[in-house]
């Protein structure tokens, strides 16, 4: 078969106009169903639920796509939705928001919440297109397809994607772990991607499978996420069914067969270690390296681990963006909070990503600082606002939005985090993250005991939860000194 | 070879080993609370850590119980900057542990109960500690300064109970639980796992929360924990300690010694303070047991408490027994016995040894009867049970001394394991199957009518109506071989399933393999009836001929029930020509025909079946002269009690299952007028009017090189190395035998069929009287019934119930458990000083007994 035959199998919607309604956790957290029912009765089959298209601060919304015009009107508790009513019907002349008139072809979120859901949408999308071009290729020749658009590891630490697929090659065929978990607070991208465009991280797999030669994979889905897993298997299902999956729907037979598990949850479980044990059964904890799981990691066997993200960005290995692009998780203190997608090319800075999520008249009255990669990450400074963005700086790309002055408190909470979710295998981070919130809570501030305990548990920790517990502790320390000068806890109350 | 350069020396070491094992072999202080020498790494503690440069991996600060020595790296342990990180780890660790004496440099100055120079009273931390100058973190603190380093996270006005420490766990006899003083190295966890495969112990909670746990959280006794030891070895900490010797158990002396409460015969290093044993280690030299051992080698010599000991001699005084000075016991047991033997000539005597005594003893005990007393009556009470094996096998195998050597099951492929339950009877051979099994993917197929530890790790577990063991195995050697000797019925009571799977794997072994590694039958006999464990002993020849033809005697493990069987035997304590056996000294008795009767340690009342033939036998003597190092309720019958000191204070060899000869030293001066059997058997025989002079063990011990083939002198014996085998090689003689059928079923309501077997909690000595720590336990107090049977005779769990044979009566609690075939009926031993053996017949019978069973009326 081939692509256009798989899309002619699946024709899907064919009216002119649609009402997409943003279900998705955040629409449900805030209640969209009954808007979502009420335009069912208005617009008929033309409506369908669609996830979150990133707008996450738009919940509850809908969008209306017509040719030539795409339109989402947000907060419908608050609008209603007779503006979208009138828009439905042809008459609506407004500009619609920019959000909803970008051009979206092309990038990492261009189908992402804006499908209705179906293969058939997102064939119709594109979807699809860059695997089976993929398959047609020899697997040395993706991997440097892969190399050429310097794809770096999206879970965080920016390993460069085609090296890793590269050493999982030669020997044992992989087999391929897809991280979901993203338990780290503030990071939400893997699981707007599972909801609202599965079919991308579907076809990641093909062409990271093709490259490598692995023929099973295993998706570990944070136990949590329950939408997004919902979502991802009903895409399994559909992808089977039309021969996408284990058939030759795109062209050259594929014969990977794809599981889906979930964890109890917890920071550490997003380790990659710590899932192969999971996945084995085994307590969730880290194993030492090496052995590299390239050489022995699920069960033993040589074994690929990819973030959902790096392996949707693969898709766009025939057509990469000019700059590469970043999945970005806003929150905090702005009036649009959401996913963003960044085109890390140098000119954009945190101040342009934020200018975009302050939202006219919501604007709060200031940000403090940036809290960037969550409870291993640093802050950045106001003052910094004006430095370009760098891949390997945003990490897995969360960040957080402080108002002025919180810088204390928050250090604070993330080290109380870091303690509470240390798995207590190694001494350093079991023993040492509960002194370091001690040592914050004392009422004076002993610097040169807190800097030798950040040193020894960054350097002997057995993982990075622990390697980076201190990071945004000396990265406050270092941006906010004057917080400091009473001890954390004195400057939080 | 690797060449590396280890703190500016250069050494050769082998390319590939783990870092931390050579360092330690090459003398370097290191810390390494986490690693277990064999195991793989862990990798938590992080107290390892040295400066490699010239290996794969960055160069600089690494842990060395991860790293594997390559050529050309140079490593350095002393280095001020890998100094400070281990202070600085353990400076952690010591921060939330009752330590600060640790980082004290006044420690040595202080007293429990001293004013400290920074606390009030010393009160907790090492100076009070049960793990003071023997603790593994106390070392490692020493090892890195920490007097000098100061305790940069906990302030000086801090006291260690933050919060109330979580409470110890002190609820049984053998392992005590103290969580406050663990460190989180889950050394203890992975010894119970990969060494033990008992998994009793697992990691709860996380982070700072992260705490051991046993079995589901509860106390230790109610975990699978079988009381091994394995953790308390391992664990660098005071957490996990023995409770019998936990204060006590600082060592000045260790003495090399055996275990003889079986016949695995793994060798224990006493730890000895002012000349009693206050701790058990292992001792590495028994290469089958090596750091391996059981609960009763590590606790046994405890379960006797040392106020139960007989420490003096006693002798019949009108009615009582009452203390006597020695010699005057010995005087007086000569005398009665040279009056029988005036009067009722020498074959109204007759001798019963003990299966754990020594060689030396046992050798002296031969003597004694053939050359003081002049009788050939001579015997122990399982002697027909072994001798019906050795025939087995002189008939089977050409030879009943075989060749297998315990130390290849742990390298066998196929394992066929016959018996009653061996994680009980013989733990640490169980041990090795299992080691088979989970490291080498071993098959297993289990012959036993009982459930058994060893049941989860069996490919298949065969499970016979009691009495169909042989017919089994035979079932199995048929698999292999259509020779016209192996004809015989299917086996009662086994599934049709499990024997096919077991069939396909006695079927998919290399048959005549040239290796030993291929194939094992290990076999522990039917410790009741001589008949039975003949059966079983030539299907089991049958099957290793079946599997390996002439090569077969190499893979036939035969574990004898008790420690010396074997030795025992050799030195000739078994009846002469046409001389009695112990059932028949024990009816000549009743008959009046044996009048007197000497016994060394052993209680026929507790280990031979029949004991109402054996106490109106014991009743009716003119004369019983026992030796014993405590008082057993044989020795309420006897006229002259023969203080012994306990097998722990006395030297000797043991010749142990594949007759390895194993030596054993003192641990322990006399108490008391205790003194050891060779020199009560010397005087008694000098008295009798021979002329025994043996200076000391090693003498005897000469003596036997001289007239027993295959010993060697004491001091030649390499202990567990030194083997007593055939001088030519057995191959080559094999014969398959027929197997008696096994008895027809009975009737349905013939009553059920009663098994027993000796529990793991009972060493010997705490089974001949009573063990206070096996009492603890609560673990021998029930029969234990399938519920099918139970139902059928109106019985719930835990009722009160009486079987009955017609002419006993056992009274005990009920337990339900479907591990019992169905029809059969299991009673401890140990219940009731060995209550269960008067059900039997004294010569052990050829079918087991069966029992009615009811519940007690509700008085
Ligand atoms: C404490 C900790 C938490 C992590 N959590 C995640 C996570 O939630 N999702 C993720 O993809 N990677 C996470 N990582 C990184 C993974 O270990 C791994 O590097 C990554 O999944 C590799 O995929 P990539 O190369 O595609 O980025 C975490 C790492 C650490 C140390
Ligand atoms: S650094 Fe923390 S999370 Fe990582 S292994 Fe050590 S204790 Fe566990
Ligand atoms: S366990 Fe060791 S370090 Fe801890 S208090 Fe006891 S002796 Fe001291
Ligand atoms: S004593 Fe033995 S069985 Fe019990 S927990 Fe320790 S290692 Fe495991
Ligand atoms: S009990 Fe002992 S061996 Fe087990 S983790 Fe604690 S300190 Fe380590
Ligand atoms: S009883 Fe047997 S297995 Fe246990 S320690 Fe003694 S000799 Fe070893
Ligand atoms: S011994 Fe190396 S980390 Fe514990």
């Amino acid at each position: 078969m081939t692509l256009d035959a798989l899309r002619a199998a699946h024709p899907g919607f064919e009216g002119e106009v649609r009402v997409l309604v943003h279900g998705g956790t955040c629409g449900h957290a805030v209640g969209v169903a009954p808007h979502g029912g009420f335009l069912r009765q208005s617009a008929g089959d033309a409506c369908a639920e669609a996830a979150c298209d990133g707008a996450c601060w738009a919940a509850p919304a809908a969008t209306v796509l017509r040719p030539g015009h795409s339109h989402r009107f947000a907060r419908l508790d608050e609008t209603g939705v007779e503006p979208l009513l009138t828009c439905l019907a042809g008459s609506c002349d407004a500009r619609a928001d920019d959000r909803g008139e970008r051009e979206h072809r092309g990038g990492l979120m261009s189908r992402l919440g804006r499908t209705d859901g179906t293969l058939a949408g997102a064939l119709a999308a594109g979807a699809y297109e860059a695997a089976a071009r993929a398959l047609a290729m020899a697997p040395a020749e993706v991997i440097d397809a892969v190399e050429a658009m310097e794809l770096t590891g999206r879970g965080g630490a920016h390993f460069p994607t085609g090296q890793k697929w590269c050493f999982a090659t030669g020997g044992e065929p992989p087999v391929l772990v897809v991280n979901a978990e993203e338990g780290e607070p503030g990071v939400f991208k893997d699981r707007h991607m599972l909801e609202g465009d599965p079919h991308r991280v579907i076809e990641g797999m093909l062409i990271a499978a093709h490259a490598t030669g692995a023929t099973d994979a295993c998706v570990y889905i944070n136990g949590q996420a329950r939408r997004a897993r919902a979502a991802f298997e009903h895409a399994l299902a559909e992808a089977a069914e039309a021969g996408i999956l284990g058939g030759d729907a795109l062209g050259a037979a594929v014969a990977l067969t794809i599981e889906v598990r979930s964890g109890a949850g917890g920071y550490v479980c997003g380790e990659e270690t710590v899932i192969l044990n999971s996945i084995e059964g085994q307590r969730p904890v880290p194993r030492f390296k090496p052995p590299q799981i390239t050489e022995a990691g699920l069960f033993g066997r040589p074994t690929l681990l990819n973030n959902v993200e790096t392996l949707a960005a693969a898709t766009l290995l025939f057509d990469p963006p000019a700059a590469p692009p970043k999945l970005v998780p806003l929150s905090g203190a702005v009036a649009r909070p959401g996913l963003y997608e960044v085109a890390v090319d140098g000119q954009a800075t945190w101040g342009s990503l934020l200018e975009a999520a302050r939202g006219g008249a919501h604007a709060p009255p200031g940000v403090g600082s940036l809290l960037v990669g969550g409870p291993s990450g640093v802050f950045v400074a106001a003052e910094q606002f004006d430095e370009p963005l760098e891949m390997a700086a945003l990490g897995a790309g969360g960040l957080v939005a402080l108002a002025p002055g919180g810088e204390a408190n928050v250090t604070l909470e993330l080290a109380r985090y870091n303690a509470r979710e240390s798995c207590g295998e190694c001494t350093p981070c079991r023993e040492g993250t509960v002194r370091l919130v001690e040592l914050l809570e004392a009422p004076s501030l002993d610097r040169p005991k807190l800097d030798e305990l950040i040193d020894v548990i960054t350097e002997a920790s057995l993982c990075q939860l622990g390697g980076m517990a201190g990071r945004p502790i000396a990265s406050a320390l270092a941006t906010f000194p004057q917080a400091f000068s009473n001890g954390a806890a004195g400057a939080a109350e | 070879m690797a060449k590396i350069t280890l703190n500016g020396a250069e050494i050769e070491v082998d390319e590939g080993r783990q870092l931390v094992e050579v360092l330690k072999e090459q003398g370097v202080a290191i810390t390494n609370l986490c690693y277990i020498d064999g195991l793989e790494p862990y990798a938590g503690c992080r107290t390892c850590l040295v400066n490699i440069e010239g290996a794969p991996g960055p160069p600089g600060i690494q842990l060395s119980c991860t790293s594997r020595t390559v050529d050309g790296m140079t490593v350095d342990t002393e280095t001020p900057a890998v100094k400070q990180a281990r202070q600085q780890v353990i400076s952690l660790i010591d921060a939330n542990h009752p330590d600060r004496c640790l980082t004290c440099h006044r420690r040595v100055h202080c007293m429990p109960g001293d004013i400290c120079l920074r606390d009030d009273v010393v009160s907790h931390r090492c100076l009070t500690c049960a793990k003071n100058y023997r603790c593994e973190l106390q070392i490692a603190n020493e090892m890195l300064d920490m007097g000098e380093f100061d305790e940069p996270w906990v302030g000086e006005e801090r006291s260690y109970y933050e919060t109330a420490p979580p409470e110890p766990d002190r609820a049984n006899p053998y392992l005590e639980f103290d969580p406050q003083m663990c460190i989180i190295c889950t050394r203890c966890v992975r010894a119970c796992a990969d060494i033990r495969h008992t998994d009793a112990i697992t990691l709860a909670g996380k982070g700072f929360q992260t705490r051991i746990a046993f079995g589901t959280g509860g106390a230790v006794h109610e975990s699978d924990c079988d009381f091994c030891g394995a953790c308390i070895d391992v664990c660098p900490t005071a957490t996990l300690m023995e409770k019998p010797n936990k204060w006590v158990g600082r060592a000045d002396e260790w003495v090399s010694s055996v275990c003889n409460s079986c016949s695995v015969g793994c060798t224990l290093a006493y730890g000895t303070a002012g000349g009693r044993p206050v701790i058990v280690r292992p001792d590495r030299i028994n290469p089958v047991s090596r750091e391996q051992i059981c609960v009763r080698g590590r606790f046994g010599y405890t379960a006797v408490p040392e106020r139960d000991r007989l420490t003096r001699s006693l002798a019949r005084r009108g009615n009582n027994l009452l203390p006597v000075p020695a010699e005057e016991a010995v005087a007086d047991a000569a005398r009665m016995l040279t009056a029988v033997r005036r009067e009722h000539g020498s074959d109204a005597i007759a001798v019963l040894g003990s299966p754990l005594a020594t060689n030396e003893e046992a050798y002296l005990l031969a003597r004694l009867a053939r050359e003081a007393l002049g009788t050939q009556h001579i015997d122990f009470s399982h002697g027909a049970v072994h001798r019906a094996v050795t025939a087995a096998f002189r008939d089977g195998l050409g030879s009943e001394r075989l060749p297998a050597s315990l130390t290849d099951v742990e390298q066998t492929q196929t394992i066929v394991v016959v018996g009653g339950d061996i994680e009980q009877s013989h733990q640490v051979i169980s041990l090795r199957v299992k080691d088979a099994v989970v490291k080498r993917g071993a098959k297993l197929v289990l012959v036993s009518s009982r459930w058994g530890e060893l049941v989860p790790f069996a490919t298949a577990w065969l499970q016979p109506s009691p009495g169909h063991e042989a017919a089994t195995v035979q079932a199995l050697a048929r698999a292999l071989s259509d020779d016209p000797a192996l004809a015989g019925q299917p086996p009662a009571g086994v599934d049709g399933d499990a024997l096919a799977t077991a069939t396909e794997t006695v079927q998919a072994i290399s048959s005549n393999g040239e290796d030993a590694a291929g194939f094992a039958v290990v076999f522990a006999p039917d410790a009741v009836s001589s008949q039975r464990a003949s059966d079983q002993a030539r299907a089991s020849a049958n099957l290793a001929i079946a599997a390996r033809g002439d090569e077969a005697a190499s893979s036939l493990h035969y574990l004898p029930t008790d420690a010396n069987v074997h030795g025992v035997a050799d030195m000739g304590v078994a009846p002469g020509d046409g001389a009695r056996s112990f059932a028949e000294i024990i009816a000549a008795a009743q008959a009046g025909e044996v009048r007197a009767l000497v016994i060394h340690g052993d209680n026929p009342l507790l280990n031979a079946p029949g004991s109402d033939d054996t106490r109106t036998a014991l009743e009716s003597l003119d004369a019983l002269v026992v030796i014993d190092s405590v008082r057993s309720t044989a020795g309420e019958h006897a006229d002259v009690v023969l203080a012994e000191l306990p097998f722990f204070a006395r030297t000797g060899t043991l010749t142990n299952a594949d007759r390895r000869v194993v030596r054993s030293f003192a641990a322990a001066g006399p108490r008391g007028e205790e003194r050891p059997g060779i020199e009560i058997l010397s005087a008694l025989a000098n008295a009798l009017g021979g002329i025994f002079r043996y200076d000391g063990a090693a003498d005897v011990t000469a003596d036997i090189a001289e007239h027993v083939a295959g010993y060697v002198p004491f001091l030649q014996v390499a202990s567990g190395r030194t083997r007593v085998l055939e001088a030519e090689g057995v191959a080559g003689t094999t014969r398959l035998q027929p197997v008696a059928a096994a008895g027809a079923d009975a009737e349905p309501g013939a009553g059920l069929t009663v098994l027993t077997g000796r529990s793991l909690f009972t060493s010997w000595e705490g089974a001949s009287i009573r063990s206070e720590q096996a009492d603890q336990l609560h673990r021998e107090e029930s029969a234990v019934i399938n519920p099918r049977d139970a139902e059928a005779a109106g019985v719930r769990d835990g009722d009160e119930i009486v079987l009955s044979d017609g002419r006993h009566e056992l009274r005990i609690a009920a337990r339900f458990d479907d591990g019992v075939a169905p029809g059969s009926v299991y009673v401890p031993h140990y219940y009731d000083a060995g209550a269960v053996m008067a059900l039997f017949p004294l010569d052990g019978g050829t079918a087991a007994p069966r029992v009615q069973v009811r519940a007690l009326q509700p008085a």
